[in-house]
Order: C-alpha cells, then sequence, then structure tokens
C-alpha cells in the first residue's frame, strides 16, 4: 500500500464517519454541525421533500444509548422552544442516527451581542425559560443548559437543544457521574449527587445564563442582581422551585413590578415606580416647578 | 487461578501485544515523505501519523478481503475514487463508464467498501486498545474529532 498523504487520509476520516444510510429515504448533505455525542448534518428527506437535520453518534457505544434516549426524551416534550423530531433508527453498524426539524440560526452567545438593552435581553432569556419550565412539567431536568445549548432562530425563535444528558425524574440514577459543563452546573450536580438533581439544579444554569446575557452591561439594577443570586444559590431551597417561577419574576422586573428576590426600601420603590412611570414622573416634576415658582413669585 | 495468574504476568510482560513486522524498506519510504511539522505540537504529530498507520493498516486488510473474495472490482473503485488526490479525482459517470458499470452499482460498490473500511478500522483499533474505555476513547479521537 502506498504511503497516504494527509489529503487522502482526511478523506478516509470523513468517509469513515459518512453514515450508510439504508433505503433511500434520506440523501446526506454537508456536514453541519459536531458535538460530544455526533455529528449533524444537512439531510433531504427525498420522501417528503424538505430539509432536515440529521444527528448520528460517533460509533456504536454508550453514547449512541445516549442519542437514542435523546431521542424519545424529545419525541416526549412537544413545545414550540424544542426542536420537533422526526424519525430515529440505527444504522448497520450499530450507531443511532435521528432526523429533526432543520433551524438556521445563532447560538445565544453570538445572538445576544446585537442587543443592547436590558428589557430585550430579559425577553429573550424568559422565551428560554418557556420550553425548560414545559420540560420540568414532564419530569424532566435538561441538566446541561448553557449559552451554546440555546438557539435563536432567524425569525426570533428560540429554540433549547441538546436534551442527551437530561434526567427523567421518574428514573433513578445512580450517584457518582458528573453531568453538565463546569460553568453553569448546580453545586448538586458538579459533587456527583443524582439523586438530588431535580428542576431547582437547571435554574441554577437559567441563573448562570441570565448572568451572562447582563454581562455586558454596565448598570443592572438590584432587584436583578437579587434574581440572579436567588437563582444561582448554593442551597437548592434557596432558588425559584421552577424556571417559570424564575421566569415570572424576572417579567415582573420587566414590568416595572416588585420581585420576590428582592424585599425593596420605599426609596427604591419609588424609584422603581418613577423610572417605569416616566410621564407621571415628568408631570409630578412640572407640578413641583411650577408650586416653587408660584411660591418664589408670591414672596418677592 | 494459577493460570489466571501467569496470564496476568503474561500481559504485565506484553504477552497481549499486537506484532506488527518490522519493514525496514517500507519504514525508509515512509520516513522520506514526513516532514517533521514546525507549527504541530509533538502530540497532534503524533496523533496524525498514528491515524496515518492505523488506515494503512486497515487498507491492506481491506485489500485482502476483496481478493479472499472476489471483490477485486471494489477495492480498485475505492482506489480511484476514494484514495485518489482531491485533483485526481474522477467522478462516478467517470467510473462508471470505465468499468462498464451502472452509477447505481458504483454507489453501491463504494458504500459497501467505506462501510468495510470502517468495519475494519474499528476492528484493528479493538485490537491495540486494552480496553473497553480505551478503545471508546480512541475510536472518538479518531473518528469523533476534528483534527
Amino acid at each position: 500500500m502506498d504511503w497516504l498523504s494527509d489529503g487522502v487520509v482526511r478523506r478516509l476520516r470523513e468517509i469513515s464517519e459518512i453514515p450508510d444510510l439504508p433505503g433511500d429515504r434520506y440523501r446526506l448533505g454537508n456536514q453541519i454541525g459536531r458535538g460530544g455525542m455526533g455529528t449533524v448534518y444537512l439531510a433531504h428527506d427525498c420522501e417528503l421533500d424538505r430539509e432536515v437535520a440529521m444527528k448520528v453518534s460517533t460509533i456504536a457505544d454508550a453514547n449512541a444509548d445516549r442519542m437514542h434516549r435523546e431521542a424519545r426524551i424529545l419525541a416526549r416534550i412537544e413545545h414550540p422552544g424544542i426542536i420537533p423530531i422526526y424519525d430515529v433508527a440505527i444504522l448497520q453498524d450499530g450507531r443511532v442516527y435521528y432526523t429533526m426539524k432543520l433551524v438556521r440560526g445563532a447560538r445565544l452567545d453570538r445572538h445576544c451581542r446585537q442587543l443592547r438593552s436590558i428589557p430585550d435581553l430579559l425577553r429573550l432569556f424568559q422565551r428560554i425559560c418557556e420550553p425548560v419550565a414545559f420540560a420540568h412539567s414532564q419530569g424532566i431536568v435538561h441538566r446541561d443548559l448553557k449559552p451554546e445549548n440555546i438557539m435563536v432562530g432567524q425569525f426570533g425563535e428560540v429554540l433549547v437543544l441538546d436534551w442527551g444528558v437530561a434526567r427523567v425524574l421518574a428514573e433513578t440514577e445512580p450517584d457518582g457521574a458528573i453531568i453538565g459543563t463546569k460553568e453553569y452546573m448546580a453545586p448538586e450536580q458538579s459533587t456527583g449527587a443524582n439523586g438530588q438533581i431535580d428542576n431547582r439544579s437547571d435554574v441554577y444554569a437559567l441563573g448562570k445564563v441570565l448572568q451572562f446575557l447582563l454581562s455586558g452591561q454596565e448598570t443592572v439594577g438590584r432587584s436583578l442582581k437579587s434574581i440572579c443570586a436567588k437563582a444561582t444559590a448554593t442551597e437548592q431551597d434557596a432558588r425559584y422551585a421552577t424556571a417559570l417561577e424564575l421566569s415570572e419574576d424576572v417579567g415582573r422586573y420587566v414590568d416595572g413590578l416588585p420581585v420576590n428576590a428582592h424585599q425593596e426600601s420605599i426609596m427604591e420603590r419609588g424609584a422603581r415606580v418613577l423610572s417605569h412611570n416616566k410621564a407621571l414622573a415628568a408631570l409630578i416634576l412640572a407640578y413641583l416647578s411650577m408650586r416653587i415658582l408660584l411660591f418664589l413669585f408670591a414672596r418677592s | 487461578m494459577s493460570n489466571e495468574k501467569k496470564s496476568a504476568q503474561r500481559i504485565k510482560r506484553g504477552g497481549d501485544a499486537v506484532l506488527l513486522p518490522l519493514d525496514f524498506t517500507t519504514a525508509e519510504g515512509e520516513l522520506r515523505h514526513i516532514e517533521i511539522a514546525s507549527a504541530d505540537s509533538p502530540d497532534r504529530f503524533f496523533a496524525r501519523e498514528w491515524t496515518r498507520s492505523l488506515f494503512e493498516l486497515a487498507l491492506r486488510s481491506l485489500r485482502e478481503n476483496c481478493e479472499a473474495h472476489g471483490k477485486q472490482v471494489h477495492f480498485v473503485l475505492f482506489q480511484r475514487y476514494d484514495l485518489a488526490e482531491e485533483e485526481n479525482r474522477v467522478t462516478y459517470a467517470q467510473l462508471a463508464a470505465e468499468f462498464n458499470l451502472s452509477i447505481m452499482n458504483i454507489t453501491k460498490y463504494l458504500a459497501a467498501m467505506r462501510r468495510d473500511f470502517r468495519r475494519i478500522v474499528l476492528e484493528k483499533l479493538r485490537e491495540i486498545t486494552a480496553t473497553d474505555r480505551e478503545f471508546r476513547s480512541e475510536a472518538h479521537a479518531l473518528l469523533g474529532t476534528e483534527t
């Protein structure tokens, strides 16, 4: 056998990865992504004449099982913020693949650079909380929420991706394995106490995502800081119980209402009311100015 | 029990190692091709050369398998298409005309060759790794990440 050039080695690696799809339903296109468990390709569904995304596990091993599980979880949680799955199957070589809706857009960490105002960022954050809250209502915890796993579509739709390590709360899981991403991982996750993981572990990660979104802002109000602090509290009991509670508190902040995470003083309350009622503030200011002027005029 | 102990000692001495022939002629030939990449770290360089050796071994096995099962044409097609340098790669239609086969058959033969190549690579990898964990880690490094 002749010596293999770098180009041929690269080609052999590529063809070793390409899934040998059974039948002629799907026509494989270019690779569009790559993760810890597998590779995502663009594919054409010849039966329905539409483009889909196809995720294929790298080898037939525990990751392939995990991908099969991910497919089943995705099928269970139908929500506009979760990419719908179309099909799952096993290739001849034991690898698992599934097809899902093809979504074009940008990852949250890239998309949020376009957003400047805190209310815009917070509204985006609330839309991230929606699918997570829905999954929680179905007894599923994501366990790996981070900006890289959140996508914003071309029309502003928010999608939470990568449910491969999600935990079904009804199923027992042995302690020990540490699952998630260090920077966004709740303390109970980082110790491998898998039995303790629940909705509040995702709340912690969402709190970190919120901090990430606000990291470019020069001034962040105390109430908002308190929301972040409550979501990322070390003690599980001190956090919001669900993603919905967290989202609702953020919503109260956006609407200029008092938030549950922060006990505000009278001064803070006044400042909040005035900052959210600019017309009222202007009227009060005009009234006070008028009174002062009249007072000064009467004295002269 | 005693056999297990002996076996363990044998493995410790390298008794489970896969023996590869020392082919100095080939080795010298190969050395002529290897450039010590200046920008590459030694780890990256080693990984690339290790992949190359593994693929060469797998290709040798694949050719032997094809010869043993009368599939020489399959292998030649594989060589002409997948083992060709990018600039010399012919199209499926050209191969079909040259070998007097339908494009569908070319597609099928190449798909079978690629499947066999992948299978042999993983078999070779399993032979040279000691544990299942090591195998999985190497397989992911080889087939699951970009270099």
